[in-house]
C-alpha cells in the first residue's frame, strides 16, 4: 500500500512538473493546431566563420563567394501553416541596404511544392524561379514539385522545414514534444522557470541536456505575447567546452491566423505546373 | 612567395593612409599580431603581415608607435576564453534559478562584438581584454587585422567581355551569311576569347579598437592582388565593400 502511495505521489509530482501552464502555451497549440503566422528576424549575427578549412571562397568563378570578416547582413524569414499547407520563406539583406534583399520561398499546397525566389530590382520585388536548361536563368513561372510523397506529419516538424537552422533550434521549445520528429542533433527542451526582468518582460527558461550538449532557451513575452526568443548552446569534449553558438530571435509577429495571401503564388508568378486530369502535377 | 609578401608590402602600404580622428593629440598605439582566417594561418603569414604593417608605420612617422613588435597578446584567443566563461555561466544560473546571469549579461548584449573579426564600428570588445593589453603596453589604441581570403583569384573584365562577344558575334554572323567559314570561325574564336584574369590575392580586415573602451573606431576591408595595373573597368567576382586598393587609389595595382 505504501509503495503504492509513494508511486501515486510520484506519477502526481511528474505529471505537475511537465504540465505547468506556462505563456508559451498557446504558441505552443498553434503549431499543434497547424494554424498561424510567424515572422521573424535574426538579431544576432551568425557567429564568426573563417576560411581555415576547406578551398578558397574569394572570387573562385564556378562557386558562389562566401565572405567572412566584418559584412553584417541581415536575415529574417516568415513562416506561415494552415494545415498541410506551408509557406517559408528566409531573406537576407546587407545592413541598410534595400537593394540586396533577395529570399528564398517554398510553398507547400494541395500536395504541390513550389520553390522559387524573390529580389529586388529598380526597387521592386521581383519573383522568380530558375528556369531549366544548360544555361538556366530567371523565369517569371514556376512548375511545381509533386509533393504528395511527403508525409505532413514528417515535413511539418523536420528540420529544415522551417527554413533557417537558427530558428529551429529556437522553436523546439513550442513544438508539441510528442510530435517532434526524432532528430538527434536537435534539443528536447524542459521548462527550467520562469522570472520577470527590471524592465517588465517576462521570460520562460527551457534547457536541454543531452550528453555533452548542452542547450537553453529564453522566450521574452510583452503581456502574454511572444517578442524575442535568445538560445545558447554548447558542446563539451573531455569536459571542455569545444564549440558553443548563440542567437537572438525577434519576433515580429506571431498570429494564430494564417496569412492567407502567402498561401498562393505571389502576383507576377506564373503556374505552368503540367497536371494530369485529374489535377495532379506529373 | 616573392609575389605574397609584395602583397602583404602593398597593405602594409595602405595602412599608412589612416589616421583616427584623434592623430593630432599623438595618441599611442600598439600592434596586436594579426589572426589568419584562411587555411594557409599555418605558414605564418598573419605574423608577416603584421611585421611589415608595424615596420611600415614606423618608418611613415604618422603614428606614435610604443612598441616596435606586434605584442604577445592573442587576442582572439583570449576572447574565446573569455566567452567560454560566459557560456559556462549557464551552471551557475541552473544553481539561481534562472537564467538572468547568461541571457542578460554582455554576451548577449548587441553592443558587444562577436568576435574580434567581425567586429563592427562602435561595437565593442571586451573592454577588460583591451584594456589590459593598453596599460601593459602603454598605448591608449590597438591595431588589429584579419586575413580573411588568400590564393589565387579569377575576376572577369567585363568591357573586354563585351567587345569580343559584340565584335565575334558579328564576324561570326558575317561568315554565316556569306558562307565564309574563315570568317565565321574567326567569329567563334574571338567570341570565344577568354577574358578570365587570374591572380594570387590577398584580403584583410583592419581595425583600430580604443584600449580603454574596447570600442572599435575605425575599420577597413582591403584587398591585394598581383599582375599588372587593371585598365578599363575591371569587375572582381566579389564585392569587395571598401576596394581602395583595386580602384588604383593606393597605387599598388
Amino acid at each position: 500500500m505504501i509503495k503504492f502511495i509513494i508511486a501515486l505521489l510520484i506519477g502526481l509530482m511528474s505529471f505537475v512538473s511537465t504540465s505547468e501552464a506556462t505563456k508559451s502555451d498557446v504558441y505552443r497549440d498553434a503549431f499543434r493546431n497547424k494554424s498561424f503566422t510567424l515572422k521573424y528576424e535574426i538579431i544576432t549575427p551568425p557567429v564568426h566563420k573563417t576560411n581555415r578549412s576547406g578551398v578558397l571562397k574569394y572570387g573562385n568563378i564556378l562557386n558562389p563567394v562566401v565572405f567572412t570578416g566584418n559584412e553584417s547582413i541581415k536575415y529574417s524569414g516568415i513562416i506561415v501553416v494552415d494545415g498541410n499547407n506551408k509557406y517559408v520563406e528566409t531573406a537576407s539583406k546587407k545592413d541598410g541596404d534595400e537593394k540586396t534583399a533577395a529570399g528564398i520561398c517554398k510553398l507547400t499546397k494541395n500536395n504541390e511544392i513550389f520553390n522559387f525566389y524573390w529580389d529586388i530590382k529598380k526597387g521592386n520585388q521581383r519573383y522568380y524561379s530558375n528556369s531549366a536548361g544548360l544555361f538556366g536563368g530567371k523565369t517569371t513561372s514556376v512548375r511545381a514539385e509533386d509533393g504528395s510523397t511527403v508525409d505532413p506529419y514528417r515535413a511539418m516538424f523536420q528540420e529544415y522545414n522551417y527554413g533557417s537552422p537558427t530558428l529551429i533550434k529556437a522553436l523546439f521549445v513550442i513544438m508539441p514534444a510528442d510530435k517532434i520528429v526524432e532528430v538527434p542533433s536537435m534539443p528536447k527542451y524542459k521548462f527550467f522557470g520562469s522570472t520577470t526582468l527590471d524592465n517588465g518582460l517576462t521570460c520562460e527558461d527551457y534547457y536541454s541536456n543531452s550528453g555533452d550538449k548542452f542547450y537553453v532557451a529564453r522566450y521574452y513575452f510583452d503581456g502574454d505575447k511572444l517578442i524575442k526568443i535568445a538560445t545558447a548552446s554548447y558542446t563539451k569534449r573531455d569536459g571542455v567546452i569545444a564549440d558553443y553558438e548563440k542567437s537572438v530571435i525577434g519576433i515580429t509577429e506571431f498570429s494564430f491566423t494564417p496569412e492567407q495571401k502567402y498561401l498562393s503564388l505571389p502576383e507576377g508568378l506564373k503556374d505552368k505546373t503540367k497536371r494530369d486530369k485529374k489535377g495532379a502535377s506529373k | 612567395m616573392k609575389r605574397l609578401i609584395l602583397f602583404l608590402t602593398a597593405i602594409a602600404l595602405f595602412c599608412m593612409s589612416f589616421a583616427p580622428a584623434s592623430a593630432a593629440d599623438d595618441p599611442t598605439f600598439v600592434m596586436l599580431k594579426f589572426s589568419n582566417d584562411t587555411r594557409y594561418q599555418n605558414i605564418d603569414s598573419a605574423s608577416l603581415l603584421s611585421d611589415l604593417v608595424i615596420e611600415r608605420l614606423l618608418v611613415n612617422g604618422k603614428f606614435n608607435i610604443v612598441e616596435s613588435m606586434p605584442v604577445a597578446e592573442d587576442i582572439e584567443k583570449l576572447l574565446y576564453d573569455e566567452k567560454a566563461g560566459v557560456i559556462s555561466k549557464v551552471e551557475s544560473s541552473m544553481n539561481a534559478g534562472n537564467f538572468n546571469a547568461l541571457f542578460e549579461g554582455a554576451g548577449f548584449d548587441p553592443k558587444y562584438a562577436e568576435s574580434v573579426s567581425t567586429a563592427q564600428v562602435g561595437q565593442i570588445i571586451s573592454p577588460e581584454i583591451t584594456s589590459a593589453i593598453g596599460k601593459n603596453n602603454g598605448a591608449e589604441y590597438l591595431i588589429h587585422g584579419t586575413i580573411i581570403n588568400m590564393g589565387y583569384v579569377s575576376w572577369v573584365n567585363q568591357a573586354e567581355n563585351d567587345t569580343s562577344m559584340l565584335v565575334g558575334g558579328l564576324f561570326a554572323l558575317l561568315g554565316h551569311a556569306t558562307g565564309h567559314s574563315t570568317i565565321e570561325n574567326v567569329g567563334l574564336a574571338a567570341m570565344q576569347k577568354s577574358n578570365v584574369h587570374s591572380a594570387v590575392a590577398l584580403q584583410c580586415d583592419l581595425r583600430v579598437i580604443k584600449a580603454s573602451t574596447g570600442e572599435v573606431v575605425w575599420n577597413k576591408t582591403v584587398t591585394g592582388r598581383s599582375g599588372k595595373k587593371a585598365t578599363g573597368k575591371n569587375v572582381l567576382l566579389a564585392d569587395v565593400d571598401h576596394d581602395d586598393v583595386l580602384d588604383g587609389r593606393s597605387g599598388i595595382v
